[in-house]
């Protein structure tokens, strides 16, 4: 197990020599991760023999020791994870040199002890070059799909995630989290397809595959503008959860419009709308019962019946304001401090589904939209962009076409008011990579399908 | 103030580390290792402040035949292990001393300002609060709401079985800042600015530039669809620049074709004096050059790695983002040439009827041949006093902004390039003077 070698109290001794304050919060971040990544580019996805692969080992690890003192924040980071890098970057943290004491051992917690192999890359590779090279069915075909599908160059680009992390402080300390899953792009001439998969498990990858189909052929006609009902499935669900329920709900962002307690009891949504974020109910790969600051993570009402019940908070946010619970504090790596972060939204669906029927015939008229190629929402602002690649188009409750890319917009509150009811079912799906102040963290979501009425829609 | 100490990567465990690779059974290996020092100033209105020092470290090995290759990335320092990634299909190509055997390479000075040291915590918030201060006193009632610099510095070294070492060092530092103009609600603008080391950053011309930008987006209005003449401010020209960087890599030009007018040269500097990645080698250890790709409107040629077929000259244009990624073809320092004897002002008023872009607004948007920018900016009037203009979008075609290009000023300022194929490169242009380009509502 990483980390197991580290002499903990000995490290406890340091640490408390730095904290010269009640109130001094000091921390050790613990990090290791690995990356395989297999590209595979193909001339005709056909034939394997034209097949043309790269692959890729990536294994880090380091280490970031942090002093939080009122509202400021010293860290110091090393690529190593030595005693000499702990001391060292102890030493440049502390705000007066801590006194000499015993160095603590890390023993052999640099080394990695075994080879990196993730054969399922491979099979992965024939999975989706099979799933992707049949001719489009008539069904895909009256939805725009055309015979570019058989004979177009693709590039996949498959990676398997792992990473381990440990904190140590004069608070809490962590056990290890541990954290494996898959990352998925399909590079297609008419698009790209991105996806993030706990398990390589056949459903999940069908509906990469059907993801990716369904964008195949040339571009379609965008839905005409304005107010429109749409269904969105859960991997779209996920999306806007994310971009309009997680981010305006993180303590830094509230705070840029004012106090982020003030927020609580506010009216964000429809009353449908019950949403958790349970870092603990996270599918088993990516479940975390810690923190990135060795913080307990808590099962955190975002919004009950639609009013902001727990805005997302970290160590930081929490030790200002009074009714501010840590435990979301995730770091993008150990070079950076943490911050307010989601880890893994869960959307409940209604005790008496809206959408029992088939989505096209709950709908009647409207969109029926798979997937959101991206989303982004300003926090300034308050208004929300989700790129839509391609939707099914319903007339009558069936479903009679596909259009072509636009863009769902409006401010968080008017488009999570438009949400007039869920599915019955709650699929488990990656939200997608979140890149917020430019650090990537995988983010994920349990939700039903929602029902909306009358999202804004512009070309 | 001591000079930095850029440290480098022990060639002592380089050297293990890739026998160990070749005791392995590769036929070909090579190695590179990166050492990084860097310090970061983090601070909001909501009063936070961070203070991040950083060392970081990490190596790659590339190993393999013509037909099976791995990549191999760790951070630390290099090592040998005890198992390496099994080779699998895809063949590895290096070059070796002799594949620049007959390439131009110039006599080179490292650039000034390498040995610069990292900004201290105390001087980088005096620099954050001299630009909310000025700002303040440009504009009253506006003020920084966020900021962040980071100051860095590296050194690199690479050794490769078939002989081929070399190394390299670099300084970079980034300011990245936010801020609110005055009234409710309150506009806001960001500004992302690079220079070789944090205390070149001059608080007063950072503060006017946000000033202008609060300003526009405070007072501008929005424009019904024209064409007309522009001049791009150096921040619009480049972001057009980058938007175009994967169109400059190919197997080479066979006749030069005119592209624009005689005022537009576009190079890849990669040996640029005063450049702000500049560098003898590019990641593979090859030499580079200076390469026009546009030279007065004609087009020249096209940026050509050693192992791509064709019959101009190669150059070394094999980049690496990170330690962790291996090189990939793209430009190192895209340049538009600048005219020393041209100031902007000149430019400026030879505008008869047309629009001064001052800035642009997120990325360009590119679908094809056809690009689009939201910008903020002037409409200017012979005659009549400059109206501010926002929520414009500025739109054509790559090859008809280039066709348009008639006069090139002086003020040549560089951009990193944050995504995309040249993700890591630094673009910079100066002023331009374009003909007929469309602007339209947002």
């Amino acid at each position: 197990m990483p980390f197991s070698s580290i002499d903990v109290p000995g490290v406890l001794r340091l640490l408390g020599r730095i904290a010269e304050r009640p109130d001094d919060l000091v921390d050790l971040f613990l990090e290791r991760r690995e990356t395989v990544f297999l590209a595979v580019e193909t001339r005709r996805r056909a034939s394997r023999r034209d097949t043309r692969s790269e692959l890729q080992v990536h294994r880090e690890g380091g280490l970031a020791v942090r002093l939080l003192r009122d509202e400021r924040t010293w860290l110091s980071s090393r690529d190593e994870l030595t005693t000499d890098a702990f001391v060292d970057a102890a030493r440049r943290v502390a705000r007066t040199p801590p006194h000499a004491a015993a160095r603590p051992t890390f023993g052999d917690a640099d080394l990695w002890s075994t080879p990196a192999q993730a054969t399922e890359l491979w099979e992965l590779r024939d999975r989706l070059l099979d799933g992707l090279s049949t001719p489009p069915d008539a069904t895909e075909r009256a939805l725009g799909v055309d015979d570019t599908l058989a004979d177009a160059e693709l590039r996949l680009e498959l990676r398997r995630h792992r990473r381990w992390t440990k904190s140590i402080s004069n608070g809490p300390i962590s056990a290890t989290e541990r954290e494996s899953f898959y990352s998925i792009a399909i590079h297609a001439p008419w698009g790209r397809v991105g996806s993030l998969l706990t398990r390589l498990d056949a459903p999940a990858i069908e509906r990469l595959v059907a993801a990716a189909r369904a964008t195949a052929g040339p571009r379609l006609e965008p839905p005409s503008e304005g107010p429109t009902d749409c269904v969105l499935e859960p991997d779209a669900a996920a999306v806007l959860l994310h971009e309009a329920v997680a981010h305006v709900l993180e303590a830094d962002l509230l705070a840029r419009g004012g106090d982020p307690e003030a927020a609580i009891g506010v009216e964000l949504g429809s009353p449908h709308l019950d949403i958790f974020d349970d870092p603990a109910g996270a599918p088993e790969s990516v479940r975390r019962l810690a923190d990135d600051e060795g913080f307990p993570t808590l099962r955190r009402c975002l919004l009950r019946a639609g009013r902001i019940e727990q805005p997302i908070a970290d160590a930081a946010w929490a030790r200002r304001r009074e009714r501010l619970e840590p435990g979301g504090g995730r770091r993008g790596d150990r070079h950076e401090p943490p911050d307010p972060r989601s880890s893994h939204l869960e959307l409940i669906p209604e005790a008496e589904p809206t959408l029992t029927a088939t989505p096209a015939e709950a709908l009647g008229d409207g969109l029926i939209v798979s997937r959101v190629e991206r989303g982004r929402l300003d926090p300034a602002t308050g208004h929300l962009r989700l790129m839509i690649p391609r939707a099914m188009q319903v007339a009558g409750g069936t479903i009679v076409g596909a259009t072509g890319p636009f863009a769902i917009v409006g401010h968080v509150a008017e488009v999570l008011g438009t949400i007039a009811g869920t599915g019955a079912e709650a699929v488990a799906s990656g939200a997608g990579w979140c890149a917020k102040h430019g650090r990537r963290l995988p983010v994920w979501a349990t939700t039903p399908a929602v029902f909306c009425r009358g999202l804004e829609i512009r070309r | 103030m001591s000079a930095i100490d850029h440290g480098a990567p022990d060639v002592g465990a380089m050297r293990e580390a890739l026998a160990a690779v070749r005791r392995s059974g590769v036929v070909r290996a090579e190695i590179f290792a990166k050492i990084g020092r860097s310090r970061s100033y983090a601070w909001s209105s909501e009063r936070e402040s961070a203070s991040l020092e950083r060392r970081e470290a990490g190596w790659l090995v590339r190993a393999g035949d013509d037909d099976r290759s791995f990549v191999f990335a760790a951070s630390g320092p290099p090592r040998p292990l005890r198992t390496w990634p099994s080779a699998h299909p895809g063949g590895l190509r290096l070059p070796s001393p002799s594949t620049a055997n007959d390439w131009p390479n110039p006599p080179w000075t490292p650039p000034p300002g390498l040995d610069l040291p990292l900004l201290g915590e105390s001087e980088a918030w005096e620099l954050f609060r001299a630009i909310d201060r000025e700002l303040n006193r440009q504009l009253a009632g506006a003020g920084l709401i966020r900021a962040r610099l980071d100051d860095g510095a590296s050194g690199s070294r690479l050794l490769s079985s078939t002989g081929l070492e070399a190394s390299s060092r670099a300084r970079l530092a980034e300011l990245h800042l936010e801020a609110r103009g005055p009234g409710r609600p309150a506009t806001m603008r960001e500004l992302v600015q690079v220079d070789r080391a944090g205390r070149r950053f001059d608080a007063h011309r950072l503060a006017q530039r946000l000033a202008d930008r609060l300003e526009i987006a405070q007072r501008g209005e929005a424009i019904a669809r024209d064409r007309a003449d522009v001049v791009l401010a150096p921040p619009v020209a480049a972001q057009l620049l980058a938007a175009t960087s994967s169109l400059w890599l190919g197997a080479g030009v066979t006749e030069p074709s005119r592209v624009g007018m005689s005022a537009l040269t576009v190079l890849d500097a990669p040996r640029l004096d005063g450049g702000l990645v500049s560098s003898a080698v590019d990641g593979e250890g090859l030499p580079t050059r200076d390469i026009p790709l546009i030279e007065a409107g004609q087009r020249q040629a096209l940026l050509r790695p050693w192992w791509r077929p064709g019959n101009d000259l190669p150059t070394g244009c094999m980049w690496r983002s990170s330690w962790r990624t291996p090189p990939r073809p793209r430009p190192a320092q895209l340049i538009i040439e600048p005219q020393p004897t041209v100031r902007t002002g000149d430019l400026v008023a030879e505008l008869a009827r047309g629009y001064y872009l001052l800035e642009a607004l997120g990325a360009v948007r590119v679908d094809g041949e056809r690009f689009a920018l939201e910008v903020e900016g002037f409409s200017l009037r012979r005659g009549e006093a400059p109206s501010a203009l926002r929520g414009a979008w500025l739109c054509g075609t790559v090859s008809s902004l280039w066709r348009g290009v008639v006069a090139v000023a002086r003020d040549l300022q560089f951009s990193p390039v944050a995504a995309g194929p040249a993700a890591g490169a630094i673009v910079g242009s100066p002023s331009l003077m374009v003909r007929g380009l469309e602007l339209r509502a947002g």
